[in-house]
């Protein structure tokens, strides 16, 4: 039996003793043990072991023992390992990610809040300039009104006093 | 670019209103508007715009229309005050006559006045050494009194023409 082989057994033996395998595999496991003595006595001594587990009764696991066993590092794969998946590093880049993120959204409602208040301004302006523009006409006209009655009143005078003045020959001759 | 004109934003917007105008009554333009909210309740249109933010607005139509963006600029504060008189000119004329007094101890330049019996208009300049510093209008007849404070410099000949710029539609009568 080869290294390779062993171990595949090893593993094989292990699962047979866990209860982990499948009804095919198990057949082929005890065919395989049968034909090679050696794999029949280790697989007996797996049989033997796994009735006296099955045998041993159930204690509770005090608390203890269990956080100390949570402890224990669990294998790493690939992506366990990853430093990213750590919790301190996780919860670090969780809360950057966060950060960045509540940044960008805080920025984005700045910057829709000014452009409001900037149209809200320009309204404003536009609104204290009309208002200008209103008395300026309001003004205009009144200035304009004046200047017309100031400007009329000497030209009716004169034009009276033209015609008065024509026309008192005229009154003479019919007294 | 973009973010230092947005974080200059959000310094101006952040601050408060008290401290705009505690920084327009500084100024020499600056007009203590007529408080009449206890006569005639809330002002219809009250606009309160400081010159950091004139700036901007003149910094955002520099590109699209640079004369608009002049005149503007050259605005230090905006403000006015329009309340609804309903009949009542009183309290209102009461107060023009109060302003008026303080603004002529305070040697600005009547500009216009319009005494008629359904209306009465009063402007006044402030002119510094080299440019004009304020403009005051204050306008009562049946429907409103409305007291305006410009800070800066304006054209009342342009008004007409930056509104038209400005683009927003303003509910005023201008009939």
């Amino acid at each position: 039996m080869s290294e390779l082989e062993e171990t595949g057994f090893e593993l094989l033996l292990d699962a047979f003793i866990d209860g982990d395998l499948e009804p095919v595999q198990r057949q082929a496991l005890l065919a395989t043990a049968a034909e090679d003595p050696t794999l029949g006595a280790e697989l007996a001594v797996a049989v033997e072991l796994q009735q006296a587990l099955a045998g041993l009764p159930e204690h509770q696991v005090p608390a203890s023992l269990n956080r100390k066993l949570q402890k224990i590092a669990q294998p790493e794969s690939h992506w366990a390992g990853h430093w990213l998946l750590r919790p301190r590093w996780a919860f670090a880049a969780m809360l950057v990610f966060s950060l960045i993120g509540g940044r960008e959204i805080y920025q984005q409602h700045q910057q829709v809040t000014q452009q409001a208040e900037l149209a809200q301004a320009r309204q404003d302006l536009a609104l204290v300039l009309a208002y200008l523009d209103k008395v300026n006409r309001s003004v205009n006209a009144q200035i304009q009104m004046t200047v017309n009655e100031a400007t009329a009143k000497p030209v009716v005078r004169v034009t009276t006093k033209t015609l008065q003045s024509q026309l008192q020959p005229r009154k003479d001759f019919e007294l | 670019m973009k973010t230092l004109f947005t974080i200059i934003l959000a310094a101006l917007f952040s601050l408060p209103v008290t401290a705009q105008t505690a920084q327009l009554e500084s100024l020499p333009g600056y007009v203590d508007l007529a408080d009449l909210d206890a006569v005639y309740g809330e002002p219809r249109v009250m606009v309160n715009i400081g010159g950091p933010l004139l700036k901007l607005l003149s910094a955002a139509s520099a590109a699209d229309d640079p004369e608009t963006a002049a005149m503007i600029g050259n605005l230090e504060g905006v403000r006015i005050k329009v309340y609804p008189t309903g009949g009542n000119l009183k309290p209102a004329l009461d107060k023009v006559n109060e302003t008026r007094a303080s603004l002529e101890a305070a040697h600005w330049e009547p500009v216009v006045q319009v005494n008629e019996t359904d209306e009465q208009v009063q402007i006044f300049m402030k002119t510094g050494e080299e440019s004009v510093e304020g403009l005051t209008v204050m306008v009562v007849n049946a429907e409103e009194a409305v007291f305006l404070n410009i800070l800066g410099v304006i054209d009342p000949a342009q008004v007409g023409k930056v509104m038209d710029k400005l683009n927003v539609d303003v509910d005023v009568d201008t009939e």
